[in-house]
């Protein structure tokens, strides 16, 4: 199905028209935010697989949880904050494992490949709220007092989580 | 001004008020390690943004159940019952009819002694649950209804500015007109002071003799 012509509707409205007993317009939320929300996580988690039952968990309680959204106008914010306490919880499975830190990239000519690779797993490097500012901000656009919101810290917090990230990144990748 | 330090990172993201980016902008000039640090962000934030958004492997797509459509069965009762006569007077055995929980129980024989279990109705799933879709979705229906209660929206919008906008014209001009009939009160309180003024100073100007 083509989504072309659909002009970017307003969350707010599709949001308003679930709440009011249509159900099936939950998909359009979706559609507009699978993919978004999939990278979210699979940069957090670090396996797809993974990140696809995580995805479709948030989305479910996203819709389970739609009546108590208290603000409508900011779904999206509400929905990065349930994918990242879903991400957490099994997060929080790992604690206790041992992983291996890779040596750094050098930072010779790579391909684009290469590159997402070498992103990838240096991503993997940082600690978790580390990683996750450094993904809102880099790849989402985020503000800083949005990527606060969904992590529950201080917007200083925050820009110091992303400074920290990008030091650490600039010496694994060069 | 101070090295960068923290704040390299609202510098890159642009997310200083214009003073403190004319500050830093000016600091910058000035200082060759905050501008090497300002770089190598940069060159990390470019080598991240290169890395592009993966497809989800599968699409994720609600179905809502429908609630099952109910049966009544309780048409059927007169014609149980009667069949459930004629086979007792085939029988000649004594028949025992329960009626509980719009349930019918015929029993032969012997009265009945458990009580009844009801079957309970399967419970209408109120949850919902992700499945693979077995009919698509009506994407088109959606987007249809969005698109026309947005129309519907905003026709309702223009007509009350409109309304709100005739009446502040309207408004406007009662001012206006208001304000010319007071204009045209004074000029003319103006010009007849203007006639008294004239006449005093003609008054005045004429020789002595001429009075008495």
């Amino acid at each position: 199905m083509k989504l072309v012509g659909l002009r970017p509707v307003d969350d707010r409205k599709i949001v308003d028209r679930v709440l009011n007993g249509d159900s099936e317009a939950f998909n359009l939320l979706v559609r507009q935010w699978e993919k978004p929300i999939y990278n979210f996580i699979y940069r957090l988690i670090g396996d797809r697989e993974e990140a696809m039952d995580l995805c479709q968990e948030s989305f479910m309680k996203a819709y389970r949880e739609l009546p108590t959204l208290k603000d409508r106008d900011r779904f999206s914010a509400w929905l990065y904050r349930i994918a990242h306490n879903t991400c957490y919880s099994r997060l929080r499975k790992d604690i206790g494992k041992t992983f291996v830190e890779l040596q750094p990239e050098t930072k010779s000519s790579r391909s684009s490949i290469e590159n997402q690779l070498a992103v990838e797993k240096a991503l993997q490097q940082l600690p978790e709220e580390q990683r996750e500012a450094v993904v809102l901000k880099v790849f989402h656009d985020l503000k800083f007092e949005e990527i606060a919101q969904i992590q529950g810290a201080p917007i200083s917090t925050v820009k110091s989580r992303l400074y920290m990230g990008f030091e650490k990144l600039r010496s694994i990748l060069g | 001004m101070k090295h960068l330090g923290e704040q390299v990172t609202d510098f890159v993201f642009g997310e200083l008020s214009s003073t403190e980016m004319a500050e830093t902008r000016r600091h910058l000039a000035e200082c060759a390690d905050c501008r090497q640090t300002v770089e190598q962000f940069q060159h990390t934030h470019s080598m991240l943004k290169a890395s592009p958004d993966v497809e989800p492997p599968r699409r994720i797509i609600f179905e809502v159940e429908k609630r099952p459509a109910v049966v009544s069965w309780r048409w059927l009762a007169p014609v149980g019952v009667a069949a459930a006569l004629i086979i007792a007077v085939l029988l000649a055995a004594p028949i025992h009819v329960q009626w509980q929980d719009s349930q019918m129980t015929i029993s032969f024989g012997k009265p009945i002694m458990t009580p009844i279990q009801t079957v309970q109705p399967p419970a209408v799933a109120a949850t919902t649950n992700v499945v693979p879709a077995l009919k698509p979705v009506d994407y088109d229906r959606i987007i249809r209804e969005v698109q026309n209660s947005q129309q519907a929206w905003l026709v309702n919008e223009l007509k009350k500015r409109d309304s709100m906008r005739t009446a502040e014209v309207e408004r406007l001009r009662s001012d206006l007109r208001g304000q010319l009939i007071e204009m045209a009160t004074e000029q003319k309180i103006i010009a007849r002071q203007g006639d008294l003024n004239a006449a005093s100073i003609q008054i005045l100007s004429s020789p002595a003799g001429s009075k008495e």
